[in-house]
């Protein structure tokens, strides 16, 4: 699952250990995700959109070959 | 306080937890090369006195699996059962790979200790599996 992480966080200037802190998780989470290597839970999606001011779906985005499946 | 410098409560008693059961393992292990092997004890104390060793290497597994009951941090809890896979993997089918061998070919017998062992050295390898595919060796390695 693609995620605009990485761009949301440059536009507040935010590091990863910052974002990880309001998150209450570690640097490595916020980096996983950001990378694509991890899908958050959806309470910590829940979390993210919260800590921006979002909609889950704003951050987080289904997959192309996803959507045209359907 | 930020989560980088916070003390994380669950890796500290994960710490103490694994210092104990290594105490308890090396204290058991050395009263039994002295009572059974020195003094010759015997019978049912004898019994009970050579499982303790075994037993506290078997706290290990329990001190893990709480590791990742009591981990607040769902990347890090993956990771751990990444790692808990891996080792498990590498350790069953060593011992069945090694059972069968010793059972038509004639290859020298492996002690069952060695098979717990193992699982040790794979929840490194596990940690190394998530480092390559993950990025990051997890907090346990």
């Amino acid at each position: 699952m693609k995620n605009r992480l990485r761009v949301l966080r440059a536009m507040r200037e935010w590091s990863q250990q910052e974002l990880a802190d309001r998150l209450e998780v570690s640097r490595q989470s916020v980096n996983a995700i950001e990378t694509g290597k991890y899908d958050p839970s959806l309470p910590l999606a829940f979390k993210i959109a919260d800590v921006f001011g979002l909609q889950i779906e704003e951050i987080f985005l289904r997959d192309v070959a996803e959507q045209a499946a359907e | 306080m930020n989560a980088s410098s916070r003390a994380k409560p669950e890796k500290l008693r994960y710490l103490i937890r694994i210092a104990l059961a290594m105490a308890l393992y090396l204290g058991s292990l050395f009263a039994a090369e002295i009572l059974i092997e020195d003094r010759g004890l015997s019978g049912w104390p004898a019994y009970m006195l050579a499982a303790l060793p075994g037993l506290a290497f078997a706290a290990v597994f329990w001190i893990f699996v709480r590791l990742i009951v009591e981990e607040r941090d769902e990347f890090f809890r993956m990771l751990y059962v990444r790692q808990l896979m891996v080792a498990t993997g590498i350790a069953l089918t060593a011992a069945a790979v090694w059972g069968f061998l010793e059972t038509y070919m004639p290859v020298p017998h492996v002690r069952a200790f060695w098979w717990p062992t193992i699982w040790c050295f794979g929840l490194g390898i596990g940690a190394i599996y998530n480092k390559i595919t993950m990025g990051t060796f997890g907090e346990c390695a």
